[in-house]
């Protein structure tokens, strides 16, 4: 049956479920807002019981919710991966939920939310922002550090969540997250909505003292690595051309990049099928396809026997 | 007021039918003609050509659900007017995008299907298999024609997961349509 026959196909779909489809499904909406409630009363009685620790962040699990599973916010709250930094304009007010980094990325949900109707028109056109990278101690440029794009972004209202998975080593070049980082944000050039506003201006993050995820290289027996850290796993590859347009890479590859199985040291196996939040692909300056998975959970990578992915078993280096 | 009442209309050949419609119905009819059409021009002359094949098929139509009958309308008049428009616009592509999309789920078997009984049995029986929230998603993207990103805000979801919520769910029916036979 050829594309065109199933289009024409869903033509004769049942008014019963075209009417479903019509209203969004508000009980869904209910639910997560009676979840937050309850979330944000627990975090406040944590922030009470334990007082005595200033270092303490709860988390904004609205926003972050969207990329998380409840049990990865309440690690990434007890490791200390909270940055809750807050920037604000007349236009927007931008808050770096979570910042970490590992081998690959410096991964973080930002929040953003329209404080004015230039700020609201401008999400509405774009999910992205621009931005400037240059290191804080020496005010150097950093090309390579796409601050705000290739993100998965959500939208309720005025606010929009998004998640940043920003590559280190991309043929634009390496950043080194080590180092002090200021981002300041930018009007982008195709911003057509208010062009005569700068809507971006006195926007900055400062990026410093980013905690490092723990990470395990795990290796296939023809050599390939896989980089397993608490918030995503990375494979660099020969055998995706990620400069193939997305629909050159055929649907089996497509199935088995997003078809992973650990199996932990104490016997027990965890699909992460349904646990990845997106996968994404990218060159590296050297040629090869970094392939990235994101996960809406935390792994602890030291209690990982092996790893099933793309028809191998990857074991501990 | 409810259908029932609105078709009443129809069948009294009261003036007012078309305009009670329009006032129960017409964001509805827009958010179809709008997810198909390129200009907001064209839907609003979309949906008003449906509303008078509406005032022209009821009578001798009666159907169950005005709502319904009205939305099928509404598609297949955006869908006619598409194929009119001879330029390239953001319509005529999401409507490629999605048929090339539907490439995910074709089959190898040369048969094809052309009574619409069978289609609608078929494409029914894959619908009724899926859980509610999956197939709200399917329907929104390959009914409806909703942008993923639109999809995303309706269902309370990042865009990430609605594309590969579609993408799993292109396989099912893939998977669907060849455990069917596709011999038919």
């Amino acid at each position: 049956m050829k594309k065109k026959e199933i289009f024409e196909m869903t033509t004769h779909l049942d008014e019963k479920y075209i009417l479903e489809a019509a209203s969004e499904p508000k009980k869904n909406i209910k639910l997560k807002k009676r979840i937050i409630t309850f979330a944000v009363a627990a975090a406040l009685t944590a922030t009470m019981s334990i007082g005595a620790f200033a270092a303490y962040k709860a988390l904004n699990r609205e926003s972050v919710g969207t990329f998380y599973e409840s049990s990865a916010m309440d690690e990434i709250e007890r490791k200390g991966y909270v940055s809750n930094q807050i920037t604000e304009n007349e236009h927007f007010r931008m808050t770096l939920d979570t910042a970490i980094k590992d081998d690959y990325n410096f991964l973080a949900v930002v929040t953003v939310k329209a404080l004015d109707s230039y700020a609201e028109q401008y999400l509405e056109k774009l999910s992205e922002i621009a931005t400037d990278a240059t290191y804080s101690d020496t005010g150097e440029k950093l090309d390579g550090f796409a601050f705000l794009t290739g993100v998965d972004t959500y939208q309720k209202g005025k606010e929009y969540s998004m998640r940043l998975n920003v590559p280190v080593n991309t043929v634009n070049g390496s950043v080194d997250l080590s180092r002090p980082i200021h981002i300041e944000m930018k009007r982008d050039e195709r911003n057509k909505t208010a062009e005569n506003v700068d809507l971006f201006k006195g926007l900055n993050f400062d990026l410093k003292d980013i905690k490092q995820s723990k990470s395990v290289k795990f290796s296939s027996p023809s050599g390939d690595v896989l980089n397993v850290s608490e918030l995503e796993i990375a494979i660099e590859t020969d055998k995706i051309d990620v400069r193939k347009d997305e629909s050159e890479i055929s649907n089996d590859t497509f199935e088995s990049i997003n078809n992973i199985s650990i199996h932990y040291k104490d016997g027990t196996t965890q699909s992460l099928s349904e646990k990845i939040n997106i996968v994404a692909m990218y060159l590296t300056k050297d040629d090869r396809t970094v392939i990235i998975i994101d996960l809406r959970v935390l792994i602890d990578p030291d209690t990982i026997d092996y790893i099933e992915y793309i028809g191998s078993d990857f074991r501990a280096k | 007021m409810k259908d029932n009442e609105l078709i009443q209309l129809f069948f009294d050949r009261d003036e007012h039918a078309i305009s009670s419609t329009a006032e129960q119905y017409g964001k509805y009819c827009m958010y179809i003609a709008d997810n198909i059409l390129p200009s907001r021009e064209d839907s609003e002359e979309c949906v008003n050509d449906a509303y008078v094949t509406l005032w022209n098929t009821i009578p001798p139509h009666n159907p169950e659900s005005l709502k319904g009958y009205l939305a099928r309308v509404v598609r297949n008049a955006a869908l006619s007017m598409l194929r009119k428009i001879n330029a390239k616009k953001r319509g005529s592509g999401v409507v490629d995008e999605i048929i090339d999309e539907l490439s995910e789920a074709e089959t190898d078997t040369p048969e094809s299907i052309t009574d619409a009984k069978m289609m609608g049995e078929l494409i029914n029986g894959f619908v009724e298999g899926l859980e509610k929230q999956q197939r709200i998603i399917f329907v929104k993207r390959y009914w409806y024609l909703c942008p993923s990103k639109q999809i995303a805000k309706e269902c309370d979801m990042s865009v990430a997961n609605v594309n590969m919520t579609l993408h799993r769910l292109r396989q099912q029916l893939k998977n669907y349509l060849e455990q069917e036979g596709f011999n038919v």
